[in-house]
């Protein structure tokens, strides 16, 4: 028997969000919550009824945890990530996630906390790495891992390979995917690629969870006929990410969830409130639609394999840190993509493994925009 | 799924409260009081040396923001 699918909304700690979702909790529409639980790490209080809201999910084993800090891909193990995981295990204990998700990636920022998650090439070293990584949080959480795909590539093979790269990461803690649809729309725009493609170019068996969510269009400077898209989450849903939707349901034998995402600071007026809960509903009517073509057989729980300890020791790697703390440095400070270009040049990055001479420029400009907006953290 | 209405009119009270203290995971509401700020001028409509973000709320939870 296929697991039901449960359709909820990605719900921090953000009035705006609250106020837009507010609707849909009294109606009983929201089935799940996803909580990005370690941007409040740093928070002495949080409110009671906010707790409240993530008990009652939590109890009936409706809550996921996503994290966005962890950073996985750092090759050089720090004390945050300690603090991280032992913040996750009291958590867990507290509030128990139906399972734990992270991102794809590694931080851009100065201390691999602080900046966006940038990816990395497939090598030996990234996949041991980032293997080590999740065992880590999945003996923290003791429940399901997993990890969502990358809306940012730097070229279209990091994209072809992008799948791949999930399926060995994750096959070890018999782990899942998060399919967020508007990061496979971002790629299909950026890189000129077909839906039908590029969905299966990923291991749909582990897909228990998408996202859906809105974005923005950014012009590019390199190519001033191209738009960039950008999952800003500050928008509505775009129809051709409904239309993905409705085909990847039943492509996804064990889809356990469907989160809408969106950030509060895109829900400030009444009628970006009721865009919201009108995308939501849409998002229902059509789990409501597909959900029965969901194939039957025996679904996919993602437990924890038994007797999975991770090494005392942390797998780490100087070189591909200091590969990583060179890229963050060139993207934080270049002027212009040409400036970085020129940096990459004659860095240790030059016929590395991230084959930065075939990163397309408009992406590397993308990168510079991206590390320089969050190097300082939010 | 059905909550119970006491949380839901605690969600609502909690709402009112938090609209002024609650940003935890709003990207484009910080702001940056410069050294020049001093207490007379803390309100954010008047004050002159309140930077605002710019209404650019890409957020990097989502991985390409």
């Amino acid at each position: 028997m296929s697991p039901s699918i449960h359709t909820g909304i990605a719900c921090n700690l953000d009035s705006n969000i609250i106020t837009a979702a507010l609707p849909l909790l009294e109606q009983e529409h929201v089935e799940a919550i996803e909580w990005s639980f370690d941007a409040l790490f740093n928070w002495n209080e949080v409110p009671a009824w906010f707790r409240d809201l993530l008990q009652v999910f939590a109890d009936a084993g409706r809550l996921t945890g996503h994290g966005i800090f962890f950073s996985i891909f750092s090759a050089r193990w720090s004390a945050k990530q300690d603090l991280w995981l032992e913040q996750l295990r009291q958590l867990n204990r507290e509030l128990p996630f139906d399972h734990v998700s992270e991102h794809f990636g590694f931080m851009s920022g100065r201390d691999f906390h602080h900046g966006a998650p940038l990816s990395v090439p497939l090598t030996a070293s990234t996949l041991a790495i980032g293997q080590d990584r999740l065992l880590r949080i999945q003996d923290a959480c003791q429940c399901p891992v997993g990890l969502e795909n990358l809306a940012f590539a730097f070229s279209l093979e990091e994209v072809r390979q992008h799948g791949a790269f999930l399926e060995q990461l994750l096959e070890p803690v018999n782990g899942f995917i998060i399919l967020d649809l508007h990061n496979l729309y971002c790629q299909m725009k950026n890189f000129d690629l077909g839906f039908d493609a590029l969905v299966h170019s990923y291991p749909l068996h582990r897909v228990r969870e998408i996202h859906i969510s809105g974005g923005s269009w950014e012009p590019s400077t390199i190519i001033p006929t191209r738009n960039i898209r950008r999952d800003t989450h500050d928008d509505a849903v775009p129809e051709e990410v409904f239309e993905m939707l409705a085909q990847t349901i039943a492509l996804c034998p064990a889809l356990k969830f469907i989160f809408l995402e969106q950030l509060g600071a895109g829900l400030h007026t009444v009628s970006q409130q009721s865009q919201f809960r009108s995308d939501y509903l849409r998002i229902c009517e059509i789990v409501k639609k597909h959900a029965p073509a969901v194939a039957q057989g025996d679904a996919e729980s993602f437990s924890p394999r038994p007797n999975l300890q991770p090494p005392s020791a942390h797998i780490q790697d100087a070189v591909l840190y200091e590969e990583q703390r060179r890229l963050s440095r060139i993207l934080e400070t270049a002027s212009d993509c040409q400036d970085a270009r020129q940096k990459l040049e004659s860095s240790i990055l030059k016929n590395s493994a991230w084959q930065t001479e075939a990163w397309p420029d408009y992406m590397l400009e993308t990168a510079l925009r991206i590390a320089q907006k969050w190097k300082d953290g939010f | 799924m059905k909550l119970p209405k006491e949380l839901l009119k605690a969600i609502v009270l909690g709402i009112g409260i938090a609209a002024t203290a609650t940003v935890a995971t709003s990207c484009d509401k910080v702001e940056i009081t410069t050294s020049d700020c001093d207490e007379s001028c803390k309100n954010e409509e008047t004050c002159v040396h309140v930077l605002k973000r710019q209404p650019d709320y890409n957020c990097p939870a989502c991985g390409m923001g």
